[in-house]
């Protein structure tokens, strides 16, 4: 589904992404973890060609990902981005966030979009949220919604950056079960998060980085319980206590 | 006041119209709104180089956006009314000539506060957008150019409300506005020039405060509404 070869980044000197190779299959679910600084977010944002790179190749379903290309935009609506801070459009309501980009970009109808986008409503839970303003809703509802967004494009796979960070502690669960859901319904996922315990309940492999590099690519079992790196257990240590 | 505006209440209203050019208030109207209408989507226009992800083509708009904003709107009204029937060979009316360089100098100005609107927007708006699989083109259409248009709105209101009372320039070639023919008047009328100008100000407040009016409107009813209509599904 995804393969990255000997990806390279810098960011002028920085050199954020080291020599990264990757592949992910249809229907798993990866957990990219590591210290802060790592480069995890930055690896997420070039699949979708969010960041440009200055080495490698990235393919999606066997079409490489080129920012500077146009085909990018075709190949982005079949990649659905969640981001930290949910980045909903604040000048449209629920319901028009969510059937922007189908009606725009699918020609759908608006009837046929909004019958869609109530499904999504559905089973993130924000039913009567539809014609709300965005500004009114908590974090974790606001997340909800952009999932429900991104998920309206229909896309194979979907990418979350943080998608938990921004959150009061009480909101993360709501937004949580709703990833969690879209894990047992058979989506492809990569999720850059902190929140461990959900790392070891749905991932089906863990991507552990620091410096630039991919340290780990293991399965959550053998991660939480006999990391082989240094690295990793010190990183545990500091997230899980002592 | 009363007897001036008895008396002399057409021509202050038309100007010698229709015997010369339409002149007076109704110019200034005339000038003002088309003025408005045609400032904003120049603007927009010259925004787009001041965009562009070429660095040559940015330099150079805003050399010229900073050439246009900071030489006095007097000398491009002349500049214009004496270049450009000598570069196409061809004369404007003065009041056509006043619009041309109004048009210019405003949309200069409001480029720049559309950029401003559009960079003060945070990253993530352009990038969710983007995440969707729009285009910049369509990024700016449907996500950026709302928000930013709505941000832009006090800025706007003053911007245009500096058109209005620019249109007052038109005197200087020949165009014989409200402000030139209230002045006329005031020559005419030994003792009352006082009189005359109040009533030229109080003219000009009512062309202003509707706009001022306006954008507030229009600003309250942005934060207010939850939903701006899309149109139609094209």
């Amino acid at each position: 589904m995804i393969t990255i070869s000997h990806l390279d980044k810098h960011f002028d000197r920085l050199h954020v992404l080291k020599d990264i190779s990757l592949t992910v299959q249809t229907g798993e679910v990866l957990v990219l973890c590591g210290p802060s600084g790592s480069g995890k977010t930055t690896l997420l944002r070039t699949i979708n060609g969010l960041e440009s790179i200055d080495k490698g190749t990235i393919t999606v379903d066997g079409k490489t990902i080129d920012p500077r290309t146009s085909e990018i935009r075709a190949l982005r609506q079949g990649i659905g981005f969640v981001f930290q801070q949910f980045n909903l459009f604040p000048h449209l309501s629920v319901i028009d966030n969510i059937t922007l980009a189908p009606r725009k970009l699918k020609g759908l109808s608006r009837e046929a979009a909004e019958a869609k986008a109530m499904q999504l409503l559905d089973r993130v839970g924000l039913r009567d949220k539809r014609d709300v303003h965005t500004d009114t809703l908590s974090g974790g509802q606001q997340q909800r919604i952009a999932i429900a967004r991104a998920l309206a494009m229909e896309p194979p796979v979907l990418l979350f950056d943080e998608p938990t960070s921004a959150l009061d502690p009480e909101m993360v669960g709501e937004v949580l079960a709703v990833i969690r859901e879209l894990a047992q319904d058979g989506m492809t996922m990569l999720c850059v998060t902190h929140e461990m315990g959900f790392a070891r309940d749905v991932a089906s492999r863990i991507i552990f980085m620091a410096e630039g590099a991919i340290v780990e690519d293991t399965t959550p079992a053998q991660f939480f319980t006999a990391p082989e790196s240094a690295r990793a257990r010190a990183f545990l240590q500091d997230i899980l206590g002592h | 006041m009363i007897e001036i505006l008895q008396e002399y209440w057409l021509q202050l209203l038309i100007g010698g119209f229709p015997h010369t050019p339409l002149g007076g208030l109704a110019l200034t109207v005339v000038l003002a709104v088309s003025g408005l209408v045609l400032a904003m989507p120049v603007g927009l226009l010259m925004a787009v180089p001041l965009r562009s992800r070429l660095k040559p083509v940015r330099a150079l708009a805003e050399l010229i956006i900073f050439y246009i904003r900071s030489v006095p709107l007097l000398l491009h009204v002349l500049w214009v009314y004496f270049l450009l029937p000598a570069a196409l060979g061809v004369s404007f009316p003065p009041a056509i000539t006043m619009l041309i360089t109004l048009v210019l100098f405003n949309g200069a100005y409001i480029s720049k506060i559309v950029v401003a609107g559009i960079d003060a927007l945070p990253r993530g708006q352009t990038e969710a957008a983007m995440s969707l699989g729009f285009g910049r083109v369509q990024t700016m259409r449907f996500v950026i150019l709302p928000q930013a248009l709505r941000n832009m709105l006090p800025s706007l209101v003053s911007q245009l409300s500096l058109l209005i009372k620019e249109t007052a320039l038109g005197a200087a070639i020949g165009a014989t506005e409200a402000t030139q023919t209230f002045l006329d008047l005031a020559n005419n009328l030994p003792g009352q020039a006082i009189q005359a100008y109040a009533l030229l100000a109080l003219a000009y407040f009512a062309l202003c405060y509707p706009l001022l009016l306006l954008g507030r409107r229009l600003e309250r009813r942005g934060r207010r509404t939850a939903k701006i209509a899309l149109e139609p599904a094209s």
